[in-house]
């Protein structure tokens, strides 16, 4: 009898401490599932708490990002040695190496197409009604063939965002037709009335207007070249002619050859 | 007989000496004009060189050109090079191929165009294979475009190999089969016309 009752209190401890057991378990598993209901609920209301939290936990190490550059002073502004370049055209061409001696030839275009920008940069106006130069926008641009040409800007800044843009192109085959384009009068027969023929400075031109860029004048002129003045914010047409008038297109001409 | 060769010979070295010497002079008058300050005509001088460079090149390729393609021979006199130097084609070269007949063939060869590179990307666009008169083909280890065109005159195929700048075309009149024409354009140096031509 004593021997029954002992497995029976050792059955019951054993259970109380099964039971106690499976109780912490199931609060353990109640502890989980409620907090990843928890992080459900937060996931969708975009608790902010948690998900800086979350971003913490899978954000990559820096180690492990794209190498970014965080130095560097970019291309050397060299002028191409036209001399040298001819040179070497020369001796490619003495020795049958057609292709060498013509790439270094472009070179020397290049070379001096670059030149002659810049000396047409320098007779440009420093001011113009008020508005200066912006040099670090001075822009020429050459390619060394006559598909493109060479092509020359700068910008003017100035109150209220005002702004002048000037653009010179020359030797280019599709600023000759441009040019042709402009001179057969078919911008005459259009009946948009955001644009016109005018002369300026004895060259037949056209002048535009919408609201989105302001007013542009363009005139073709030479052989092959044109001019472009792009105004931003300029309140009246005489007021951009104004503007318009400081540049010589005769002297660019001149500069140019044409 | 022996008179008309030396005179042939003699007018082909004339010819050669003439080109040569118009490049030389041409570069001579660029440094010269270039050290006097005078950057427009030096400009143009060295505009001038680069387009007796590209006649040199022309014959260069034209030595290279194929003198028959299948049974078509070429006929000497409708060879042709041009040169442009205005940027949208630099050297143009033609050669073409058969008698009066309706058999015929042409070679052009167009290169340094800034235009024509473009002629690469659309070979590799999708809607080229979906045109039943298009396809693209292999000469050598090129990509080409082949291009059937059927009409009252009869059959007539293109085949265009860009390669870089410049775009090689062969163009046939009267040949039916597909194999015939690419085996004529088998026949074309492209490797070495890329050569000259880049």
């Amino acid at each position: 009898m004593k021997k029954y009752l002992i497995r029976t209190l050792l059955f019951a401890l054993i259970s109380f401490i099964g039971v106690q057991t499976l109780h912490a378990q199931g609060s353990l598993i109640r502890k989980a599932k409620g907090r990843v209901e928890d992080k459900i609920i937060d996931k969708i209301f975009n608790d902010t708490d948690e998900s800086k939290e979350t971003e913490t936990e899978v954000a990559e190490p820096e180690s492990a990002e794209t190498t970014r550059n965080r130095k560097g002073s970019g291309l050397s502004q060299d002028v191409p040695d036209v001399n040298q370049y001819i040179a070497d055209a020369d001796e490619a061409y003495a020795n049958k190496s057609y292709s060498e001696a013509k790439a270094a030839a472009r070179q020397a275009i290049w070379g001096v197409e670059i030149e002659i920008g810049n000396n047409i940069l320098k007779s440009l106006p420093d001011n113009v009604e008020g508005l200066k130069a912006v040099p670090e926008e001075d822009r020429v641009t050459s390619t060394g063939v006559g598909f493109v040409g060479l092509v020359i800007e700068r910008v003017y800044q100035g109150k209220d965002d005002m702004e002048l843009r000037v653009n010179i192109g020359n030797d280019a085959a599709l600023l000759g037709m441009a040019g042709m384009y402009m001179v057969s009068g078919m911008y005459q027969s259009t009946d948009e009335t955001n644009q016109k023929q005018i002369r300026f400075k004895d060259h037949n031109a056209t002048i535009s207007y919408d609201d989105y860029d302001g007013y542009s004048l363009g005139v073709p002129f030479g052989q092959s070249s044109i001019f472009v003045v792009k105004g931003a914010n300029f309140e009246t047409e005489a007021q951009f002619m104004a503007a318009a008038n400081h540049f010589d297109i005769d002297r660019i001409k001149k500069d140019l050859g044409e | 007989m022996k008179n008309l060769i030396f005179t042939l010979v003699f007018a082909c070295t004339l010819a050669a000496g003439l080109n040569a010497q118009d490049v030389n002079a041409q570069l001579s008058e660029a440094k010269s004009s270039y050290n006097s300050g005078d950057l427009q005509s030096t400009r143009f001088a060295l505009q001038q060189a680069i387009n007796e460079i590209d006649k040199a090149i022309g014959a260069e390729i034209m030595k290279i050109l194929p003198t028959s393609m299948g049974d078509l021979s070429f006929i000497e006199s409708s060879d042709n090079i041009t040169a442009t130097s205005s940027g949208f084609a630099g050297v143009f070269v033609s050669r073409s191929y058969g008698a009066e007949d309706e058999t015929n063939a042409s070679l052009q060869v167009i290169s340094d165009s800034p235009m024509l590179a473009g002629v690469n990307a659309l070979l590799a666009m999708p809607m080229f294979v979906s045109d039943p008169s298009q396809k693209k083909i292999k000469v050598g280890s090129y990509r080409a475009l082949l291009q059937k065109t059927e009409d009252e005159n009869g059959v007539s195929w293109d085949v265009q190999i860009p390669v870089r700048s410049t775009l090689i075309t062969l163009h046939t009149t009267g040949i039916d089969t597909e194999k015939a024409v690419t085996e004529m354009a088998g026949t074309i140096p492209v490797d070495q016309i890329a050569k000259f031509a880049q």
